[in-house]
């Protein structure tokens, strides 16, 4: 029964990570025209390297 | 004269050329889709596939009845039976019916776009995810059915849209009978014929008469299954609304052993709360809408009402809606197209083209089965029907024999499913001295009961044995190949 609540754990996890990422995009969105309006390439900048950066971790860890 | 007979043909020839630019892209686009799908579609099956070629092989009355005592209708059981019967069973042909509905997925996907009206890049890029989305790829690799009911239930929107009838009814029908929960799409979209008037009274009258009477005797099956489900099922609680955006990110970017997960999660993130600063504009065009929103909503509250059933397999025929939902969202503005659309096709690629080129999806896991030293003699003995059927596969040519379990162990089958499957059930004392060395196959996973590894502590201790080959080991699970060399006079103690 160890697995089953590891298993559960992660799958907990995920939702978890997930939930928070959906907040934070929201969060954005609700000053979506303070953000890009005025730092509209800053913002998109800013997104971009975090995909970058996420799909970097991805791959290093595909790779290891 | 606005249009003279010159300008008509300039006209008229351009419609031409732009109609066979898309047929051509189309091709091209099913094309690479197939490429993608090919790879490694002979991979070793497991436990559900297995169940599914196992079931292919039965004689129809005792795949009828196997089916009756499972938990899904047999629509799909019998499509490969009649695979079998035409082109045997491989791992090719038990996966052709899927391979086929994913390729048809992405045209019907495309006429979904324009009888939405979508504006042009919507579509193709709708039908772009549909091409590329690693989910699709898995499904149309996969010997389920779940493939065939994500093109049922888009058909059957498709008949919908278009004013279709007999192709609204004949897909509902076939949907209804692939899987249980093609229930609540197919609801929805009834539910949309109705308000939205799609037909005259009389026609729907009729319509909705043939679906009816077409899903009785299933309906009736449904009715029976339900209990096999509510009594025996293993899918995680539905305890945080995470739950429901990792399952939407599952539907376009599940891949096995995916490790761009962080990345795909900021893109999904993003692309709902897209959908949900529009929902002004999704409100004066609800259709799409309707159609993600209200079959989330009907499973979500069966997960919390009823029972565990929010995975991403069984929302799959979300899956094609969902896409020209969020393809209509994210190509409205250019930063949109920059934030969202951009960044999501090349993850999705890195996904769908890291299972060729680094070994990341679908692997091809047929090594073990040869590799084990069985000799004549041998036998082997599973704790567990699932590796039983897998093994059976792929080692007919080995007497192999399986727990008689029956104490509602979860992700197991039904006695008379066994039973009309054959299945080789003994007690592990009382064929001991059958064989004179077996090969003990257990998989401590989170659906393995704690009975069935107290079973397997009492073999490893009460006969001479050794753990040879490990299988599997990381955080959820733990599989063993166990050599036991029995000898009777242990056997005769017990």
């Amino acid at each position: 029964m160890e697995y089953h609540d590891a298993w559960l754990t992660l799958i907990d996890q995920r939702d978890q990570v997930y939930l928070w990422l959906f907040i934070a995009a929201a969060v954005g969105m609700m000053w979506y025209r303070f953000l890009f309006n005025r730092y509209y390439w800053a913002t998109l900048a800013v997104y971009q390297s975090l995909i970058v950066g996420a799909l970097v971790w991805g791959g290093l860890q595909l790779a290891g | 004269m606005l249009f003279t007979s010159q300008t008509f043909t300039r006209y008229a020839s351009r419609f031409t050329l732009h109609v066979s630019f898309a047929k051509i892209s189309l091709v091209g686009l099913l094309v690479a889709g197939l490429a993608l799908r090919l790879w490694r579609i002979d991979a070793a099956f497991w436990y559900d596939e297995a169940f599914s070629a196992a079931l292919a092989k039965l004689p129809l009355e005792r795949l009828l009845a196997a089916t009756v005592s499972d938990v899904h209708p047999p629509a799909y059981y019998l499509l490969l039976w009649l695979v079998n019967q035409a082109l045997g069973v491989s791992e090719m042909t038990m996966r052709l019916p899927s391979l086929l509905a994913g390729l048809a997925l992405i045209l019907v996907v495309y006429r979904l776009g324009q009888a939405l009206e979508m504006s042009t890049p919507a579509v193709w890029v709708a039908v772009g995810m549909t091409i590329i989305a690693p989910f699709q790829i898995y499904y149309s690799q996969e010997a389920r059915s779940y493939a065939l009911l994500m093109l049922a239930v888009a058909l059957a929107a498709l008949g919908l849209l278009e004013r279709r009838p007999w192709l609204f009814v004949g897909a509902s029908l076939a949907a209804l009978y692939l899987h249980h929960m093609a229930a609540p799409f197919i609801c929805v979209q009834i539910l949309l014929a109705v308000t939205a008037r799609r037909w005259p009274w009389p026609k729907l009258a009729v319509i909705l008469g043939c679906i009816g009477i077409g899903f009785l005797p299933g309906a009736l099956l449904t009715l029976y299954q339900m209990g096999q489900i509510s009594g025996n099922y293993w899918i995680p609680p539905l305890t945080s609304p995470g739950r429901i955006i990792s399952t939407l990110d599952d539907l376009i970017f599940f891949s096995p052993g995916n490790t761009f997960v962080l990345a795909s999660g900021l893109i999904t993130a993003l692309g709902l709360v897209l959908l949900c600063v529009d929902w002004r504009y999704w409100y004066d065009r609800p259709f799409l809408m309707l159609v993600n929103v209200l079959p989330v909503a009907i499973i979500a509250a069966a997960s919390l009402l009823w029972q565990p059933v929010f995975i991403s397999r069984i929302v799959a025929p979300l899956a094609p809606f969902y896409y020209l939902w969020l393809a209509e969202s994210v190509t409205r503005s250019k930063w949109r197209w920059l934030m969202w659309s951009i960044p999501a096709g090349i993850t999705i690629l890195l996904i769908a083209l890291a299972g060729p080129l680094a070994g990341m999806g679908r692997q091809p896991g047929k090594d073990i089965y040869s590799t084990v030293p069985i000799q004549p003699g041998d036998a082997v003995y599973h704790a567990n029907v699932g590796s039983y059927l897998i093994w059976n596969y792929y080692r007919p040519d080995v007497p192999q024999y399986v727990w008689p379990n029956e104490n509602g162990l979860d992700q197991s089958l039904s006695g008379p499913t066994k039973a009309a499957m054959g299945v080789s059930q003994a007690d592990f004392d009382t064929v001991a001295c059958s064989a004179r060395r077996w090969w003990l196959i257990y998989f401590n996973n989170p659906t393995t009961d704690k009975i069935e590894m107290d079973y397997i502590a009492h073999l490893e201790r009460d006969y001479p044995s050794e753990r040879v080959v490990r299988l599997r080991s990381d955080s959820t699970a733990e599989a063993w190949i166990v050599r036991i060399e029995p000898s009777c006079s242990v056997q005769a103690a017990h």
